[in-house]
């Protein structure tokens, strides 16, 4: 059994003193952070957390993956996936590059709408009720049905009134496995699996009015190996559906591409192994409460669990790249992905949310003030909590920065920021963050690259807090213009920069 | 020599000194452990020996099936022994990196289980880590199962021990460098180990590991030997690093200058290792100091063919006819090819005295084709082209691929035999795109026809699907 660590004594830096895992700045990102006066000016703006989205990032991200593609010479469709990020701005963002959308719900449907989006340029992923489906048949939008039962929604919808003509389908696949090799993707709690095909392609023969477009699977697998697999076994439910009688030209690849977040993959290393290091020998682990990421001490005194907490920062393949040798690899019958895909005229198809997102936007939480933990941690308070921008507890691991708003003595800092909810794990670094001096109240702690799956994600105001608001950044003739995602008009500010 | 049992074959591999004329070293004397020589291959084969000859008993009385979390030269020693002995063999991994090994795990007739790797998103409540799993099937069942857990077994590091390291220092006495590439680390830290208990002066110990975002096969980098248990960082006085392609490198210099066909870990040990080891040469000269420096060749070459070919593909493209080839066309050829527009198919057709070749797969070219194309998959046309004449000379040929980069070599090809060959500009997909009419493609079959599912819908409009789950024996929605 594992021993508990003494509490009483302060986290203590260890040998290296605590590591710093500084995040990845884009060019947007790195102007903003250089500009304290708009930074102010923007938190001046809401009492609350503020979030700054940068949407000028987004061009260059979706520009590269339609390079990627363009490169790799097959027909594409990119969806963000709009889950990613609440924010309107960045919608209008994406439509303005041609890029097409990946709604989960009604509401977001509605906002892609709002954006200009017509019903042929978005997919509707995830489960839907009856409500969500109908105005997505209505608007034409292309369906990835997420299980038998759905698809009986899309029947009886579709057979119940004849205002609707047809409705295109994708089929999310739950159990997607390699041709050759038992490997399958972690199980899934999407999609339907592979054994009620037969059924459900004898059904969709009898129901000419639902078209069957392709096949949809979204899986977060780091090998590119297996994602080839995978990719590998659609374009084999593809035959099967040419041989059904179907003539399917998409294939979902789903989202999950790698996208790199700190500057240093060795920086994240050389935390997990301080982190590690000290649960495997009982010392400080320079982090909150030992807080162990996830890993623990197996019953042969191992370190268990790391693999999974070491990629997630530790990656420095861009998702150009893994798209790449993804769709390159000789896996199909001996023939490049690629070129079978372009071949046969199928469109690829994928819903990147954080690939689109990374470097699009920031995260402002005002300091109210500093004080000690009981184990003398230092700690700073800040006008937030961790759901104001985190959709986990382990979501942000790497350095925030601190605006202060006037420079004081230079000093290294060690702290922990903690939020303003009544809860012990509202704790927003579990890591100790070194400030160049100390925070002082009304300074900023700003988290860089938010935008996706962070900003918004899980925001809730409990005890009347006020919850975090957007902004968007556009750099101007004059400096930054801040202004309200309402007032923000890709086509226009596009005219004015 | 006669031995009763393959496993009698295991160990006792020869040591031989590097021609100093080959590795230009004049005051150190270079031995390679040929660890390759073991029945099965590597290294790995002592440690197999070791991890089941104290359980053999009972393996044998119970039947048990051995499992190991390796995807690599111990599964291949384990799955080699358990199968003469009449035992299975179990391998769990989350992924076997090379073909020709999971090949070879399949020919010895292993199980192979893969898991899923790693996510992006990981779930801190998901416990399926191969070793957990593989750990958790034989203590589920004990009378079943015995994991050999090589990166935890003790038994690694004392076959490695009891045996490399002894048989090293029974050959050539003690040496002062021992270049080691770190994997698992059993051979590294049994070798290490016997040096300190046995050597009465301290031996250099130089750890050998991938550089940050380079993979050899059997290694690790410096990010990745927290997984192995028997690592300790302290007992080795430097690391030196090394790519893929330098490992490659390393097996080059192997192969051709000694004969030593051994693989990645073997090559990158020696070219990083020599590397280094010519520095201390240097210190050395004119001290009148004489020492030994060694290195393993943990195993064969044969199973990395596909790892050389991704980083060093110029050993494999040499032509070796003197007739001419498609993929030693210049590119420049291949660039200029004559080119048909899709919107100039239908003139050029008209034109008369024409032959299409479609190149893509037979699934493609069932889904639509230029009207009265022929379907040879590009790599056969390619061999066609080559060995002579297919066409007359006077035949307009249109070559025809999906997007038009393949078509493109061929008919160039075709272009510089002498023949008027055209690729189709931007494939059968521009084709598509600019209306240009198609033969083929799948048709529905007729709605209505024999299903009796089609007819159902046929008279009352609509097909419950959740009753046809009913009726499959599934529940129902």
């Amino acid at each position: 059994m594992q021993t508990a660590v003494k509490e009483e004594s302060p986290a203590a830096p260890g040998e290296k003193g605590f590591v710093r895992v500084r995040p990845r700045l884009g060019p947007e990102l790195e102007a903003l952070l250089g500009s304290r006066e708009t930074l102010f000016r923007a938190a001046a703006l809401h009492n609350g957390p503020v979030h700054l989205i940068a949407p000028a990032a987004m061009d260059r991200n979706i520009g590269l993956m339609q390079e990627t593609f363009e490169a790799l010479g097959i027909d594409y469709r990119i969806f963000y996936a709009h889950k990613a990020c609440k924010s309107p701005a960045l919608v209008r963002q994406v439509r303005k590059n041609g890029a097409h959308i990946d709604v989960a719900s009604r509401g977001e449907l509605v906002s892609a709408m709002s954006a200009g989006f017509t019903g042929a340029q978005i997919i509707c992923t995830g489960p839907k009720n009856r409500d969500f489906l109908r105005l997505a048949m209505m608007q034409g939008c292309l369906i990835s049905a997420d299980s038998e039962d759905e698809l009986e929604k899309i029947g009886e919808l579709l057979y119940a009134h004849g205002d609707i003509e047809k409705v295109e389908i994708l089929l999310r696949i739950s159990d997607i496995r390699s041709r050759d090799r038992s490997a399958i993707a972690a199980t899934s709690r999407f999609g339907m699996p592979q054994s009620a095909l037969p059924r459900i392609f004898e059904w969709l023969q009898a129901m000419p009015r639902i078209v069957l477009r392709g096949f949809h699977n979204h899986n977060d697998e780091r090998n590119r190996d297996a994602k080839s697999g995978f990719v590998d076994n659609m374009l084999s439910l593809m035959e099967q559906a040419y041989e059904a009688g179907f003539t399917p030209d998409i294939v979902d690849m789903g989202g999950g591409l790698r996208s790199i977040r700190v500057a240093s993959a060795q920086d994240w290393s050389d935390f997990i192994d301080q982190v590690a290091q000290g649960l495997l020998a009982k010392t400080p682990t320079g982090t909150w409460r030992n807080f162990g990421l996830g890993m623990s001490i197996s019953e042969k005194g191992a370190i268990a669990g790391r693999e999974r907490v070491q990629g997630k920062y530790a990656s420095d393949e861009e998702f150009s790249e893994v798209l790449t040798t993804v769709l390159q690899n000789e896996s199909f019958r001996g023939r490049a992905l690629a070129e079978v895909i372009a071949e046969n005229m199928f469109t690829v198809a994928v819903e990147p949310g954080f690939a689109l997102l990374q470097q699009c936007g920031l995260t402002l939480l005002r300091v109210v003030g500093v004080k000690e933990a009981a184990d003398g941690t230092p700690l700073v308070m800040v006008e937030g909590n961790v759901y104001s921008l985190s959709q986990s507890v382990t979501e942000i691991l790497y350095d925030p920065f601190l605006v202060p708003r006037e420079d004081g003595p230079a000093e290294d800092f060690a702290a922990n920021v903690i939020g303003n909810m009544c809860r012990e794990e509202d704790v927003i670094t579990k890591r100790r963050i070194v400030f160049g001096q100390v925070p002082r109240e009304g300074d900023l702690i700003c988290f860089a690259n938010t935008a996706a799956y962070n900003m918004d994600f899980e925001d809730t105001n409990p005890h009347q807090h006020p919850m975090g608001k957007r902004f968007v950044a556009v750099r101007g003739k004059g400096g930054w213009d801040i202004m309200s995602e309402e007032q923000y008009d890709p086509y226009v500010q596009e005219n004015e920069a | 020599m006669i031995i009763d049992s393959i496993q009698d074959a295991i160990g006792r591999t020869p040591i031989m000194k590097m021609d100093p004329a080959k590795t230009g070293l004049k005051n150190i004397d270079l031995y390679c452990k040929l660890d390759l020589l073991n029945p099965f291959g590597s290294l790995k084969d002592r440690i197999a020996k070791g991890m089941l000859e104290p359980h053999m008993d009972d393996l044998l009385a119970k039947k048990k099936t051995v499992i190991e979390g390796s995807s690599g030269n111990t599964a291949k020693s384990l799955a080699a022994l358990c199968s003469v002995h009449g035992l299975g063999f179990r391998v769990y991994t989350n992924r076997v990196k090379l073909p020709e090994i999971r090949m070879i795990l399949q020919l010895m007739g292993a199980e192979i289980e893969e898991l899923p790797s790693l996510s992006d998103c990981p779930d801190p409540m998901d416990n399926n880590s191969f070793f957990a799993v593989a750990d958790g099937v034989a203590k589920a069942e004990p009378d079943k199962y015995l994991y050999t857990d090589q990166i935890f077994n003790p038994l690694n590091l004392q076959a490695h021990y009891a045996t490399t390291a002894k048989e090293i220092a029974d050959d050539i006495g003690e040496f002062q460098y021992y270049i080691n590439f770190l994997g698992t680390c059993g051979s590294s830290m049994g070798v290490i180990k016997y040096a300190r208990d046995n050597f009465k002066e301290k031996m250099q110990c130089w750890g050998v590991v991938a550089s940050p975002g380079h993979h050899v096969p059997g290694g690790r980098n410096m990010n990745e030997l927290w997984e192995t248990s028997f690592f300790d960082k302290d007992v080795f006085d430097e690391f030196i690093h090394g790519t893929a392609r330098e490992s490659v490198e390393g097996i080059i210099a192997l192969c051709r200058d000694f004969g030593i066909m051994a693989g990645p870990t073997s090559g990158l040990q020696y070219h990083v290792g020599l590397k280094r080891l010519r520095e201390e040469d240097a210190r050395l000269e004119g001290t009148g100091e004489r020492k030994k420096a060694v290195f393993i060749a943990c195993d064969r070459v044969e199973p990395y063919m596909t790892y050389i070919k991704k980083y060093y593909p110029e050993i494999f493209s040499t032509a070796t006819t003197t007739r001419p080839r498609v993929d030693t066309l210049p590119a420049n050829d291949i660039e200029n090819a004559p080119v048909i527009e899709p919107e100039n198919v239908a003139a050029f057709m008209a034109g008369g005295n024409v032959a299409i070749v479609d190149v893509r797969g037979n699934f493609a070219y069932n889904m639509g084709h230029l009207p009265g194309a022929v379907n040879i998959l590009d790599e056969l046309f390619g061999q066609m082209i080559e060995e002579g004449p297919i066409f007359d000379k006077g035949r307009r040929i249109l070559v025809t691929c999906g997007i038009g980069n393949i078509s493109r070599k061929y008919a160039a090809f075709l272009a510089a035999q002498g023949y008027e060959a055209y690729s189709l500009k931007g494939g059968v997909n521009a084709c598509k795109k600019a209306g240009v009419a198609l033969e083929g493609g799948l048709k529905k079959p007729e709605t209505g026809g024999a299903s009796a599912v089609a007819n159902q819908a046929k008279d009352k409009g609509y097909v419950s699907l959740s009753g046809m789950r009913k009726r499959d024996g599934g529940a129902a929605a």
